[in-house]
């Protein structure tokens, strides 16, 4: 248990460095393993906090007096400080999933809001919001219902016949391969394990990689789709109408931003390699192991603090 | 099966023309004809296609129609724009953990991306030719 239990915080910081890697691999399998990966981490971690926390079971009231009546031992292998520390690690955790829930249930409410707003006839996929402004996004859908793609007038105006098919497939591609879906674990994961946020942020950028894949096949020409993303994000930018938010929050997502998935699909197309995603699960397979022999070493404990349990 | 090599961007599915006939019409700013819209289309659609999927979606309610000459012309049906940009505002005016949930084509620019991007686009246009 000594080292077990910190074994997924170590596979956590791993990902982190790993998430850099597998970014410049092919984009697909890697990001499916990176999600794979950083909800494992995110369990194990999470359940490895836990087991800390209680190895402060027996000095508190609740058990003491048991150990004390089953003439058990006080021992404790875990620092005190490690200890209290991943106590309250706990709920903060907690509040920041429920944060994360929230943010995403308002955006979503928000933009199906929009959607209805905007649409004459239910059921389309493409919704065309008649404003100048241009922006794209996907909507994913209710309940395994196909989801829709919301563009402005401003968006569509600002492309070409080519460059919107472009548009149209990308947004395709992340409803069908059910991105959100991946996002949303992604991003709870952060929000328990903030170590994972590189590679939250890793899968969110292999996301849109994917997509401008699919968007580069359904008009047979790489270098056409990054027409279309370069001029769909400087039309987006241009305009004097909106300030963009500076704030850091967004910053940390432009090392993952448009310029670099533009120059990737001006690069040749990288291959799907194997072994990236293999040492994700691998990675993924270390922390639960670890987790694993760390719950057997803390019934051990107990035993030690009850005997005859 | 076999010899579907170059036909992918040929057989798309009856969802996705509708959206590129929508997305087509909500680009410009007149009614267009079923000619004229599949001039918009880069003109690699039958006429014929066309012709039935603007009906299609003019039954739907998406399409308003006009006479034109001998033929109809053809207008997107609008949502109610200050409810939509309403909404558009309540979207994007939460803040940046906010924005990060969103799936959006294209986040903001830095001034260096901005730069690179205009470059890529302005040296990509001579030389491809294939």
């Amino acid at each position: 248990m000594i080292i077990s239990v910190y074994l997924p915080l170590l596979v956590s910081l791993l990902l982190a460095v790993a998430s850099t890697a597998a970014s410049r691999s092919g984009p697909a399998r890697a990001g499916a393993a990176l999600v794979l990966a950083a909800a494992t981490a995110a369990v194990t971690s999470t359940w490895a906090l836990v087991l800390l926390g209680a190895a402060l079971l027996p000095e508190t009231p609740l058990l003491s007096e048991q150990v004390a009546a089953r003439g058990g031992q006080f021992l404790n292998p875990v620092p005190d400080v490690v200890a209290v520390a991943s106590v309250i690690a706990l709920p903060v955790g907690t509040i920041r999933v429920a944060m994360v829930l929230r943010r995403r249930a308002a955006v979503t409410r928000s933009l199906r809001e929009l959607c209805a707003v905007c649409s004459s006839a239910g059921g389309q996929e493409l919704v065309v919001a008649p404003l100048s402004q241009p922006d794209a996004f996907a909507v994913p859908g209710r309940w395994g219902r196909p989801g829709q793609i919301l563009v402005t007038r401003g968006m569509l105006r600002a492309l070409d016949p080519v460059q919107r098919r472009a548009l149209l497939a990308h947004e395709r591609a992340h409803l069908r391969c059910r991105h959100h879906q991946q996002r949303a674990v992604v991003e709870i994961a952060a929000a328990l394990n903030p170590l994972l946020i590189p590679a939250r942020d890793a899968v969110t950028y292999l996301e849109e990689r994917v997509a401008d894949e699919h968007a580069a096949t359904a008009v047979g020409d790489r270098g056409v789709a990054a027409d279309a993303l370069a001029t769909a994000a400087l039309a987006t930018d241009a305009p004097a109408g909106r300030p963009g938010p500076s704030s850091p929050g967004v910053l940390a997502y432009s090392r993952y931003g448009v310029a670099r998935r533009v120059a990737a699909l001006h690069a040749p197309a990288l291959p799907e390699r194997r072994l990236p995603p293999v040492l994700l699960i691998v990675l993924a397979g270390l922390a639960a192991a670890a987790a694993a022999d760390a719950t057997l070493a803390f019934t051990r404990l107990v035993n030690t603090w009850l005997p005859g349990l | 099966m076999a010899g579907d090599t170059g036909s992918e961007r040929r057989r798309r599915a009856p969802g996705a023309l509708e959206s590129e006939i929508m997305a087509a019409l909500w680009a410009v700013d007149e009614a267009l004809t079923p000619a004229g819209v599949q001039q918009a289309l880069g003109g690699d659609l039958a006429y014929n296609t066309v012709q039935t999927i603007l009906v299609r979606l003019h039954e739907k309610g998406l399409l308003a129609r006009s006479a034109a000459g001998r033929a109809h012309a053809y207008t997107p049906v609008a949502g109610a724009e200050d409810q939509a940009a309403r909404q558009m505002h309540a979207l994007l005016d939460r803040g940046p953990d906010h924005q990060a949930v969103l799936q959006r084509f294209v986040t903001t620019l830095s001034a260096a991306d901005e730069s690179a991007l205009r470059r890529l686009l302005a040296s990509a246009r001579p030389p491809r030719a294939s």
